[in-house]
C-alpha cells in the first residue's frame, strides 16, 4: 500500500477505560514506526469510572493485549464474578442468577430446559439454578478456575472479574506506554475541521498545543466531543424502553466474606447494584428520575448498604441509547460517546471491546472507504440493539404494580425484535438465535426462565425418553454439581493466595 | 403445560431428501409415540434417478450414528476436497476451489489479507499453497485425519461424494430398521380441511394416508403444491439462468478423485464425479441458449465413447418457494427450492433444513411462531447459499457465448452487491446470520478466481516482515509436509 494512504497519525480524545481499552490494543497491533498513537487526557475531567462488573468476553480481551490475569487483578482491586444476581425483579422476594456457565447438559441433542421443564410439570420443584456450578458455587462463596478437561462438570462454566475501572484503565495506561503510545495532558479547548469534507483535522489544547491526526477515536465519555459537539452525529434515544435516567454512586465497606458475583436488586424506580472488590464494595442506584428525585433515590442507596459507607454518594446523568453513526468520517466513538445502556448485564465493557474489535478488522486507509464504514456501523449499531433488547427484558418480563415505574415498564411497547423472541420462548422454549449476538441460547433461557417466561410446551424429543431416566439424570446432574461446588475453596482463600492486592480502600 | 405430541408423520417423498428426512425423524423420535410413514413413489424403469451428490458435513452423519466409511461402502462414495472449475476464464487455467480455510491469523488479521500483500510484493505461491485441503486433493492422497493442534491442519475440511440412488437406499433402510413405515405408492395430491390443513395425501390407487404433520420432499411439489399459502415464489432466473438439466450414468473412465470437476461450455457447464464403480455427469444449460434435444446431444458428444447406462433430462427454474412450512407443511429439498449443484448441493441443504427442524418439532397446536422463525433462518440460509453461487458467475472471465455475456447485465441481489463492494477494495469479509459458508470460502472464491482486491488490510502493512515472512514459510511447508503423509 503507498504510504501516502496510510493512517499515520491515530489520536485518541480521552484516558477513561475506553481510551486506554483501546489504546492499549492499538499498540499491539499498529506498529510504531509506521503509525503513531497519542492519547489526550486531561488530569481535570473527572473519569466515570467506578466498580465495574464484567463478563466472560474480557478474557479475549486481556488475552489480545497479554495481560498476566493475577497481576492484573492485584493491581485493580479486582474479585472473581460467577454470574450476576436478581432480587426482587418480577415479584417481589424472587431471586435467580443469570450465571457464566451452562445448565445441566443436553441428552440426545435436546436442550437440558426442555427436560427440566418436563420434571418440573410433573411436580419436581427444583430450581433451575441448581443444576448450574457457578450459581451454586456463587452461593456458596466458593470460586477455583474451571478446569480444561470437558468430562470435568467443573468445565461447564467460565467467570470474569469486578474491578476498579479507574484502576483497569491505570494499568493498560502502563501497557500501552510501553509499547510506544503517548499521553499528553491537557484539555481539548477547540477542534479543527477540514472544509471540504468535514473531517476532523486536529484539536487544540488550552496550552496552545495543536494534534493533528488522520484518525480519531473520541473516548471522551458522555461528552462526546468529537463524534457529537463537532460533527452532530446525532444520538437515538432508547429512554422509552430504558427510562432510567441517573445513577447515584457510594461505595462502603466490605462485609466478612466476598461473594463471587454481582447483585442487582430491583428498586421501587430502577435497581441497585452491588460489585465486590477486594477493599471495598461499590454500590450504586439506577433509577428514572421521572418517577423518583435524587434524594430519595440516595437515601435508598445509604439505607440498603451493608456496611458503612466511605465516600460521598455521586450522581450520575444518562440517556439510553446509541449514537446513529458510531463511526463518522474520520472519527470513531468508543465507549460512552458512542452509546449508552446501563450496567445490569455488565456489558459496557464488551461493548467498548467490540468496537475495538470491530475496529481492527475494518482498520482504514486514508480513502476512508465508505462501505467499510457503512459495514462497521451496521454490526456495532446491531451489537448495541441486541444488548439493549436483552436488558430491556428484565424490565418488561415483571408482575411488580407496586410502583408507577413497574407499571410503566411492565406495560410498555417493547422492540419487535425483542416481542419475536419472547413470543417464540413462551410457545415452545425456543430461542431465536443469532449468531452475530453476545447473549447465547444459555444466557436467554437463563433470564427467561428467571423471570417466569415459563413456555407453554417444549420440545417433543424430550417426550422420547422415560420420565424416570429423565429423573435419575437431573438427580445425578444435581448431585455432581453440588459436590463439585462444595469441593472449590472459599473465594476469599482463593484471592487471598492468587492475586490479593495491597491497594488500601479507596487507593483512587 | 400439557403434552400433545403429534401422533404421525407423513414424509412424501422420492429421491434422497425424503428418505436423509425420514431417518433423521426416526433417530430423533426413538423411544417416542410419534409414527412416521414415508411414501416412495415407484421409480420409473426401476432405475435410481441419476446424481451424484455432495453428502455434506460429518455432524450430520455422526448425528445419525452412521460411520462414514460404512455410509461410503453403501453409496459407492469417495471423499471430497474441493472443486476443480475448468474453462470458466477465457485462458483456460484452471481453478480450483478447496474446502476448509487458507493460511493463519497472525495479529487479528486474515491470512488473505497477508496473501495480497505477499502476491504485490511478487511472491510466487499460489494462494492455494496454504490450504491442507488443496495440497491433498493435489497429491491425490487422503484419508480423514485426527485432531492436531498443527495450524496447517485446521485449514482442512472435506465432504464426501455419494450416489443418490443409493444414498437414499441407505436412509431409507435405516428408517425402516427403526421403524419407520415406507409405503410404495404414486401420490397424487393433499386433502385439505376446512383449517387449511392437510388431513391426508391421496394415492393414485384411492387409498389415502392420513397424519398429523407431513413434510414434502417430493420433487414435484405434491404436498406443498396443494396449498395456495406455499405458492409464493422467488424466482432466481435473472440471476441464476441455467433451468435445464441433463444428467447421464455412464460407465468410469478413470480413478475417482478427490475433487468435482466443473467444466465450462458455452452454454453453461458440466459438471463430472467418478465414483467406487461408475461416473455422473450433469450439465446445467439455460433453455433460452439450447434446446433439450441439443442438451443432450451436447453431453453425448462430451462423454464420447464411453458406456452410457442411461440420461436423463429435467427442467426447473433456479428459485425458493420462501414459505417453506405453512400450517402443518413443511416443503425440504427439492419441494422447497431449486438451486443447482454448483459447489453447493440441494442435499446440503437438506442437511441443514432438517436439523433446523428436528429443534423446532411442533406439536398439535402447531405454533405459528415455529413455522415464522423456521421460514425466517431457512429463507437467510438459502439466499446466502443463492449468493455464493451467483458469485462464480460474476467472477468467472468467460464471456465468448450469449449465455456467459448475459452476466455482464446482471443487477446482483443487494446482499451480494454489498459483499462484492466490501471485498473488492481491502478484501473485507462481512460477517452475516446464518450463512451457508464459511466466510474464508468467500474469500477463497474470490481469490481464487483471481478477483484480487485492489488493496489489504492496511495492518497487515504494520507487522513485523521477516517474522511474518518467517512464519507465512513454516506455515506453507506444514500443510506440503501433512500433505505428503497423507
Amino acid at each position: 500500500m503507498p504510504q501516502e494512504d496510510r493512517i499515520q497519525r491515530v489520536v485518541i480524545v480521552g484516558g477513561g477505560t475506553a481510551g486506554w481499552m483501546t489504546a492499549a490494543t492499538l499498540s499491539t497491533v499498529l506498529r510504531k514506526e509506521q503509525c503513531s498513537i497519542e492519547l489526550i487526557e486531561s488530569d481535570e475531567v473527572s473519569i466515570v469510572g467506578i466498580d465495574e462488573a464484567t463478563i466472560p468476553t474480557i478474557h479475549d480481551f486481556n488475552k489480545k493485549i497479554g495481560l498476566d490475569e493475577a497481576d492484573f487483578m492485584r493491581c485493580t482491586d479486582a474479585t472473581f464474578n460467577l454470574g450476576i444476581e436478581f432480587v426482587n425483579w418480577t415479584n417481589m422476594g424472587d431471586q435467580y442468577i443469570h450465571p457464566f456457565g451452562t445448565y445441566g447438559y443436553d441428552m440426545n441433542g435436546v436442550g437440558f430446559h426442555h427436560y427440566w421443564l418436563k420434571m418440573r410439570e410433573l411436580g419436581d420443584q427444583s430450581p433451575y439454578n441448581e443444576y448450574c456450578v457457578p450459581y451454586v458455587a456463587a452461593k456458596l462463596g466458593r470460586f477455583a478456575l474451571p478446569k480444561a478437561d470437558p468430562r470435568s462438570v467443573l468445565s461447564t462454566y467460565s467467570y470474569a472479574f469486578h474491578f476498579d475501572a479507574s484502576l483497569y484503565a491505570r494499568y493498560l495506561r502502563v501497557v500501552a506506554e510501553r509499547r510506544g503510545v503517548v499521553r499528553t495532558e491537557g484539555r481539548i479547548v477547540d477542534v479543527s475541521v477540514r472544509g471540504e469534507d468535514g473531517f476532523i483535522e486536529s484539536v487544540q489544547l488550552e496550552n496552545g498545543q495543536s494534534i493533528a491526526g488522520d484518525l480519531f477515536i473520541d473516548c471522551s465519555g458522555f461528552r462526546a466531543l468529537l463524534i457529537e459537539k463537532t460533527l452532530n452525529t446525532g444520538y437515538e434515544s432508547w429512554q422509552h424502553w430504558l427510562p432510567c435516567d441517573r445513577a447515584v454512586a457510594v461505595p462502603s465497606e466490605n462485609p466478612e466474606t466476598l461473594d463471587p458475583y454481582t447483585r442487582a436488586t430491583a428498586q421501587p424506580a430502577g435497581w441497585q447494584w452491588r460489585i465486590p472488590l477486594q477493599h471495598r464494595t461499590g454500590n450504586g442506584h439506577v433509577y428514572s428520575s421521572d418517577f423518583m428525585s435524587d434524594d430519595e433515590a440516595t437515601s435508598i442507596v445509604l439505607n440498603n448498604l451493608e456496611r458503612n459507607p466511605v465516600d460521598e454518594p455521586r450522581i450520575l446523568k444518562f440517556i439510553a441509547g446509541k449514537r446513529k453513526k458510531m463511526w463518522n468520517r474520520n472519527c470513531i466513538a468508543i465507549g460512552l460517546s458512542g452509546g449508552f445502556l446501563e450496567p445490569l448485564e455488565s456489558t459496557s465493557i464488551y461493548l467498548i471491546q467490540a468496537a475495538i474489535l470491530k475496529l481492527i478488522e475494518r482498520f482504514p486507509d486514508r480513502n476512508f472507504h465508505a462501505p467499510d464504514i457503512t459495514d462497521f456501523n451496521e454490526q456495532m449499531s446491531l451489537k448495541f440493539d441486541r444488548v439493549r433488547d436483552f436488558i430491556i427484558l428484565h424490565y418488561k418480563a415483571t408482575n411488580r404494580s407496586d410502583s408507577e415505574f413497574w407499571n410503566y415498564c411492565r406495560t410498555m411497547p417493547i422492540p419487535d425484535a425483542l416481542d419475536y423472541k419472547i413470543n417464540s420462548f413462551r410457545e415452545r422454549g425456543h430461542v431465536v438465535y443469532s449468531e452475530r449476538e453476545l447473549f447465547i441460547e444459555t444466557n436467554w433461557v437463563a433470564v427467561f426462565l428467571g423471570q417466569q417466561i415459563m413456555p407453554g410446551a417444549i420440545d417433543p424429543r424430550a417426550s422420547c425418553m422415560p420420565e424416570d431416566k429423565i429423573a435419575d439424570g437431573l438427580r445425578q446432574m444435581k448431585t455432581a454439581i453440588r459436590t463439585a461446588a462444595e469441593s472449590l475453596p472459599r473465594h476469599d482463600q482463593f484471592i487471598a493466595d492468587y492475586c490479593a492486592s495491597d491497594a488500601p480502600a479507596l487507593a483512587v | 403445560m400439557t403434552e400433545t405430541n403429534i401422533n404421525s408423520i407423513v414424509i412424501a417423498g422420492g429421491g434422497a431428501a425424503g428418505a436423509t428426512v425420514a431417518a433423521a425423524l426416526a433417530v430423533s423420535l426413538q423411544g417416542s409415540a410419534t409414527k412416521i410413514k414415508l411414501i416412495q413413489p415407484p421409480v420409473d424403469g426401476g432405475n435410481a434417478p441419476c446424481e451424484a451428490v455432495r453428502g455434506g458435513a460429518q455432524s450430520f452423519h455422526q448425528m445419525l450414528g452412521v460411520a462414514e466409511q460404512e455410509l461410503l461402502a453403501a453409496t459407492r462414495g469417495g471423499y471430497g476436497l474441493g472443486t476443480r472449475f475448468q474453462g470458466f476464464h477465457a485462458d483456460h487455467e484452471e481453478i480450483f476451489l478447496p474446502l476448509g480455510s487458507h493460511g493463519m491469523t497472525l495479529r487479528l488479521i486474515d491470512f488473505h489479507h497477508y496473501a495480497a500483500k505477499l502476491r504485490n510484493a511478487g511472491a510466487s505461491e499460489e494462494y492455494n499453497e496454504y490450504s491442507l485441503s488443496a495440497a491433498a486433493a493435489g497429491t491425490g492422497r487422503f484419508s480423514p485425519p485426527g485432531d492436531s493442534d498443527n495450524p496447517a491442519s485446521k485449514t482442512l475440511a472435506y465432504d464426501i461424494y455419494v450416489d443418490a440412488g443409493h444414498y437414499a437406499m441407505f436412509w431409507q433402510n435405516c428408517a425402516e430398521d427403526l421403524g419407520v413405515e415406507v409405503l410404495t405408492a404414486k401420490m397424487e395430491a393433499a386433502v385439505i380441511g376446512a383449517d387449511r390443513f392437510i388431513e391426508s395425501v391421496s394415492l393414485e390407487d384411492g387409498n389415502g394416508v392420513d397424519g398429523d404433520f407431513f413434510i414434502d420432499c417430493s420433487s414435484d411439489r405434491v404436498l406443498a403444491g396443494c396449498l395456495d399459502e406455499a405458492d409464493a415464489f422467488d424466482d432466481w432466473s435473472r440471476w441464476l439462468p441455467c433451468d435445464q438439466f441433463v444428467s447421464a450414468l455412464t460407465k468410469k473412465s478413470r480413478q475417482p478423485l478427490l475433487f468435482m470437476d466443473i467444466e465450462a461450455n458455452d452454454y453453461g457447464w458440466v459438471q463430472n464425479t467418478t465414483l467406487s464403480n461408475l461416473a455422473v455427469h450433469n450439465l446445467a444449460c439455460s433453455s433460452q441458449h439450447i434446446d433439450a434435444g441439443s442438451a443432450q446431444r451436447l453431453l453425448q458428444e462430451k462423454l464420447g465413447d464411453v458406456t452410457v447406462f442411461d440420461i436423463q433430462t429435467k427442467t426447473q427454474c433456479a428459485g425458493n418457494y420462501h414459505n417453506h412450512w405453512v400450517n402443518n407443511c413443511v416443503a425440504i429439498g427439492p419441494a422447497a427450492l431449486s438451486i443447482e449443484p454448483m459447489e453447493i448441493s440441494s442435499l446440503q441443504l437438506v442437511h441443514s433444513a432438517v436439523l433446523r427442524l428436528l429443534g423446532m418439532l411442533p406439536d398439535e397446536k402447531f405454533s405459528p411462531a415455529l413455522a415464522q422463525e423456521y421460514n425466517r433462518v431457512t429463507n437467510e440460509e438459502c439466499a446466502s447459499a443463492r449468493d455464493y453461487i451467483i458469485l462464480h458467475y460474476m467472477l468467472a472471465g468467460r464471456r465468448s457465448s450469449p449465455f456467459w455475456a448475459q452476466f455482464n447485465n446482471v443487477t446482483l441481489p443487494d446482499s451480494l452487491q454489498a459483499r462484492v463492494e466490501l471485498f473488492k477494495t481491502h478484501g473485507r469479509i462481512t460477517n452475516r446470520d446464518y450463512e451457508f459458508v464459511s466466510g474464508a470460502r468467500w474469500a477463497s472464491c474470490f481469490l481464487n478466481f483471481g478477483a484480487w482486491p485492489s488493496s489489504y488490510d492496511p495492518i497487515a502493512d504494520m507487522i513485523d516482515e521477516k517474522r511474518m515472512q518467517s512464519d507465512v514459510s513454516k506455515f506453507h511447508e506444514n500443510v506440503q509436509q501433512i500433505a505428503e503423509s497423507f
